[in-house]
């Protein structure tokens, strides 16, 4: 009998579908050629399903009973069902074998990336594989692939031949694959990841809107704007650095040391470093580092520019979802708006009649430290609603400190989160060693219980013992280096912050979210409609803080300055260099 | 949870409603544990209420074995909890930091054993608190059965819900310890306050201990 906390499956169906994904175009993915499934009834007799245009109102296998959907990357099956079946919801409860995979494995695909960064997620063969479970051959997939892609008006001969392959081999392969995994996966929360994979994706359909004009201007004249860029640069900083078109590192290491500023280490290489996230803490101290620091981002940014944009001018990208240790998702860098700096954002604009606005969960890492280390003075500092003006204002005895020693003490709560050492933070706000000291000592005696709580999950770590999220996402230390060490320092906040986000996707699935990057949500809607779709949306992140972590985050929006109206382009309030890149 | 023993039998398979999320979520406190000692953990006893989305249970009251205490809390804010014992509370029954407590003995599905400190109403209370209502009313329920706390802020009260899984299929872990035990572990001798002679009266006399 089903509960409101479990649901029993008489049924499991094994969707798979064939159709063109138009990979790396920002198109969205082509209409399904075919859908089939392989459904377990409940006398766990096989039935095969196969379905063709023009499909039914619903799929055969949904008889208003529950059954549980399983697929492996279920994103792709969530765009044929939004093409075949638009007024049906997703189905659920689904499991995503895919999801279940990054999950599963993730400590032993971060060690197999040498700990760093995180192997790619595994296609279903390598998933087969890696449980041993027959497969099919690689061969035999990709030239069903070509028939697939290679044309939009196939034989009905074609059509049963994909059929076949769809039947025979996707779903086959992964009921063979889902018996194999099955005492691995945890059953009670895997069909959250399931719902997340299929809204990520119809995110990823939305796309966000792109003006065009000054994106092909950009485009354009890159060869043009780069080296005025970078000249421009150069005579900012009254130094070649940028020589024949080459950023020289040395000249900028050596500017710095004329300028008396302290070069920050990267903690990765033990070396000097002028790398714009060693650099960004500094540039409040520093003027001629906030130059570098804005510019050096956006000549890169532009160097780099390849936004996957379709034919209706939107920008879509795969989200990579659980592309990291983190859990969080990892998109390009550069074929992902979002990806960009924050300027680039500006590129975005709603067409006539629409609105796009931005909600920001305010200071989540801060926040998710304060609930999960249960630290009354953080907690009390976050809810003041500026966690770093408010700890600067007492611990200097001021009632209205400046940016500047807001800046100092907001590096050393980070800092202390990111395990960062006297000499680091020194050297990163351009301050006296034992004046960094002094403000360490500050924050550890003012945030007790979150030290001892940083400290237990370091010792719990350290005794290679899994450090385990709300929603199960746990990473593993495997090999015990001080970056790995660190690592665990701040992973409770940054994966804890991607199941929130994960379970806010899965509850704003009935909004229209085009976008989301760590900790902000982009949503699209008439002007008429967007601030009602805010404020649900921020009613959504608020609910799903105080379910996830017994206390409520907060969901920053300003009406002036978060939503931009048809015709004016979106302006991220972040936006370090104010007027967007000069549109 | 049910898994299918074998791959002759994969229906019915049970899985988590993905709406009920908050019944889902790991509690964070195994962060806690794993620095204490087995013999550390056993000695200490959390006054607690139940955790967020966790079931639990009280045990039934035998003769001579009373499944909750009335004890009076001495509550100085930024301090720590004292005990203190009925003739000094009464003594000082003027002083507001000092409120009955009812501490109800519990034990987690997942093992672990603590004590609720559910506050009582003072007599002169205009009307009744909710909160403290609501979860009196509620342990009745969890004699006998697996249920768990829901805060309804709205309402200003706890609601709960009980596991459809019994007690006979879940038997509680509860320690062998009585409950006189449990409230010993919880306090020790230097969070009671037995006579005049404790340096709280001092702090609420000067403000600061000597």
């Amino acid at each position: 009998m089903s509960s409101d906390r479990e649901i029993v499956c008489s049924r499991i169906v094994f969707p798979d579908s064939e159709f063109d994904a138009k990979k790396g175009r920002g198109e969205i993915p082509g209409f399904p050629i075919c859908i089939c499934a392989i459904e377990i009834d409940e006398s766990n007799n096989v039935i095969k399903h196969r379905l063709r245009a023009p499909y039914p109102e619903r799929p055969p296998w949904d008889q208003c009973t529950p059954y549980l959907t399983v697929g492996f990357a279920l994103g792709a099956e969530a765009g044929s069902f939004m093409h075949a079946f638009p007024n049906w919801p997703f189905p659920s409860p689904a499991i995503d074998l895919y999801a279940e995979y990054m999950v599963i494995h993730n400590s032993e695909m971060v060690k197999a990336a040498g700990g760093e960064s995180k192997q790619p997620g595994p296609s279903l063969i390598q998933a087969c594989r890696r449980y041993g479970v027959p497969t099919m051959d690689p061969v035999y997939k990709e030239r069903m692939r070509e028939l697939a892609y290679s044309k939009t008006d196939h034989t009905p001969e074609e059509i049963s031949k994909l059929e076949d392959y769809c039947l025979d081999d996707d779903c086959a392969s992964t009921l063979r694959l889902f018996l194999k995994m099955l005492p691995y996966l945890d059953l009670l929360r895997a069909p959250i990841n399931g719902a997340f994979m299929m809204e990520i994706e119809r995110i990823r359909w939305g796309g966000k809107p792109i003006d065009m004009v000054p994106y092909q201007e950009v485009k354009q004249y890159t060869p043009v704007i780069l080296p005025k860029m970078r000249e421009d640069l150069n005579r900012k900083l009254g130094a070649e650095v940028y020589f024949a078109g080459v950023f020289k590192r040395r000249t900028m290491l050596r500017l710095m040391r004329q300028h008396n500023i302290p070069i920050p280490i990267n903690p990765k290489t033990g070396k000097e470093s002028c790398a714009t996230k060693l650099i960004k803490p500094m540039i409040e101290t520093y003027p001629l580092l906030k130059d570098y620091y804005e510019d050096k981002r956006m000549i890169d940014a532009i160097k780099n520019l390849k936004l996957e944009i379709g034919s209706d001018n939107r920008n879509r990208c795969w989200l990579n979802p659980y592309g990291t240790k983190t859990g969080r998702n990892n998109p390009s860098t550069n074929r992902e708006l979002l990806g960009l700096p924050h300027t680039m954002r500006s590129f975005m604009k709603p067409g006539p009649a629409m609105a796009i606005a931005q909600v920001d969960i305010g200071n989540e890492e801060i926040g998710v430290a304060a609930a999960l280390s249960g630290d009354p003075v953080l907690i009390a500092d976050y809810q003041s609603g500026d966690p770093y003006r408010r700890f600067a204002a007492d611990a200097l005895g001021v009632t209205k400190p400046t940016k500047q020693q807001r800046q100092v003490y907001k590096a050393c709560v980070l800092g202390q989160i990111y395990g960062v050492g006297a000499g680091t933070l020194a050297r990163n706000l351009g301050i006296l060693k034992a004046e960094a000291r002094r403000i360490i000592d500050q924050t550890n005696a003012r945030y007790l219980m979150l030290k001892a709580w940083l400290e237990r999950v370091q010792i719990k770590a350290a005794h290679g013992v899994p450090i385990t999220c709300v929603l199960g996402w746990s990473l593993k230390m495997v090999s015990g280096t001080p970056d790995e060490e660190r690592t665990f320092l701040n992973f409770p906040m940054q994966a804890n912050s991607a199941e929130f986000m994960r379970l806010i996707i899965v509850r704003a699935g009935h909004l229209p979210l085009i976008g989301c990057a760590h900790d902000s949500f982009i949503v699209e809607d008439t002007i008429e409609r967007i601030e009602q779709t805010v404020a649900k949306l921020r009613e959504i992140i608020r609910q799903t803080s105080r379910d996830l972590f017994g206390f409520e985050l907060r969901a920053d929006y300003n009406p002036e300055t978060d939503c931009v109206r048809y015709p004016d382009r979106f302006a991220s309030v972040r936006m370090e260099c104010g007027t967007g890149i000069g549109l | 949870m049910t898994k299918p023993a074998s791959t002759e039998k994969v229906v019915p398979i049970t899985v988590g409603n993905p709406s009920s999320i908050a019944s889902f979520v790991i509690d964070q406190s195994h962060m806690e544990e794993f620095t204490k000692t087995e013999e550390e953990k056993s000695s200490v006893v959390e006054v607690k209420r139940p955790p967020r989305g966790t079931y639990f249970t009280v045990p039934k009251e035998e003769e001579g074995k009373p499944n909750s205490l009335l004890v009076f809390l001495l509550e100085l804010p930024g301090r720590e909890t004292f005990i203190v014992t009925p003739p000094v509370a009464n003594k000082h029954s003027d002083e507001d930091v000092i409120r009955p407590s009812l501490h109800v003995r519990y034990v987690t599905m997942l093992g672990e054993e603590a004590l609720w400190p559910i506050k009582l109403d003072p007599p002169d209370a205009a009307k009744p608190n909710k909160w403290n209502a609501s979860a009196k009313n509620i342990l009745k329920d969890a004699i006998g059965a697996w249920v768990r706390l829901i805060s309804k802020q709205k309402e200003g009260q706890y609601r709960h819900s009980i596991s459809p899984i019994s007690i006979e299929k879940e038997k509680p872990k509860f320690s062998n310890r009585s409950i006189y035990d449990l409230l010993d572990a919880a306090y020790d001798k230097d969070h009671r306050v037995l006579d005049d002679n404790h340096e709280v009266w001092t702090i609420l006399a000067e403000g600061k201990a000597k």
